[in-house]
């Protein structure tokens, strides 16, 4: 992945941000506050038009740029939670071509940022139930050395898989907290964006364009 | 003089407190930021971002929030900051609304920061 894919693929998210934009308001009225996909839309929105008028030369400088841009712009807890992964993983990321391990060390750099930013970890309903599967099962197929496509495709079933676990457990971080068991039953809004996202990549690298 | 931040979701609940706290301990240094850019509900990073900036002070700056972004974001903007100026706020969860009565008499009487600190502690929340 050089610098014009990195553009190519957040593209790409924002356009399915958008599209799910009623899907990821609905998740998040029946369990908090029923803004995740309109903050979320309005964030992305204002991503697509900054990667359009800035310049950008390495993967790194395109995530950093959608970090602040997030985080001005998104106006709920997924501003500064989705901009802490984002920044973090640009910090990680200064090579002109990002190799499958450079994404599994930038996004475990991301998810320690979420984890301190939301004081949270995983098992509370939270975003990380989707990021930390999808990490290890990056790092797993790094490892077993398959391609960038064919890992991202597993990963994007751990996403998926990630966001049905929600479905049995309690959230104990964010707006559902205070519904607690009854927040049994229902997938976390942020757990899916996040899959959205992972989704997103693994059509990239097969060729979605 | 310690300065004071109120941070929540709805500017309605901000600049209502405000209104409160004028009542008993007008003169203070208050600052607020309440919604998001959009007008809504929420939190708006560049108004959390200017009222920690101008609140700054060197006597101490408290902030008192509601809710998850609001918490959220004012740590962003810490994190921003050098260690010099990061050392100068804390950042309390006692109840917006108490809270903010509490430490606005206390700051009124000019008390230092670790006094009103000492006050906050005491209420301290889940949040
Ligand atoms: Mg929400």
């Amino acid at each position: 992945m050089n610098v014009n894919d990195t553009i190519a693929l957040m593209k790409l998210i924002a356009q399915d941000i958008e599209a799910n934009k009623e899907y990821l308001t609905q998740l998040d009225t029946a369990i908090g506050d029923a803004d995740h996909g309109i903050n979320l839309s309005r964030g992305f929105a204002a991503v697509l038009k900054k990667l359009d008028e800035a310049s950008f030369s390495a993967p790194g400088d395109v995530l950093k740029a959608t970090a602040m841009t997030l985080i001005s712009t998104v106006g709920g807890a997924s501003g500064p939670l989705y901009g802490t992964l984002f920044l973090k993983m640009s910090g990680e990321l200064k090579a002109d071509e990002i190799t499958l391990p450079d994404f599994c060390g930038a996004l475990e750099a991301g998810i320690q940022g979420v984890m301190a930013r939301g004081r949270s970890a995983k098992g509370e309903k939270t975003m990380l139930d989707v990021l930390i599967p999808v990490l290890d099962s990056l790092k797993e197929s790094a490892q077993a050395g398959l391609s960038a496509k064919d890992a991202f495709d597993k990963a994007a079933l751990a996403a998926q898989e990630g966001c049905e676990y929600t479905k049995t457990i309690i959230a104990t971080k964010g707006r559902a907290s205070y519904l607690g068991e009854r927040s049994l039953g229902h997938i976390d809004p942020g757990c899916m964006s996040s899959c959205l996202m992972i989704k997103a990549a693994a059509e990239f690298l097969g060729g979605r364009r | 003089m310690v300065s004071l931040i109120l941070i929540s979701h709805s500017p309605k609940i901000v600049e209502g407190i405000k209104d409160m706290l004028d009542e008993m301990a007008k003169g203070i240094p208050l600052f607020v930021a309440g919604g998001n850019n959009a007008g809504g509900l929420g939190s708006d990073y560049e108004l959390i971002k200017d009222a920690m900036h101008k609140a700054h002070s060197p006597d101490g700056v408290i902030i008192l929030f509601d809710l998850g972004s609001s918490f959220m974001t004012a740590d962003t903007v810490l994190d921003e900051m050098d260690d010099a100026m990061k050392s100068n706020f804390v950042v309390s969860r006692a109840p917006l609304v108490e809270g903010a009565i509490a430490a606005a008499i206390e700051i009124s009487f000019g008390a230092n920061l670790e006094d009103v600190q000492a006050t906050l502690k005491e209420m301290e929340m889940m949040k």
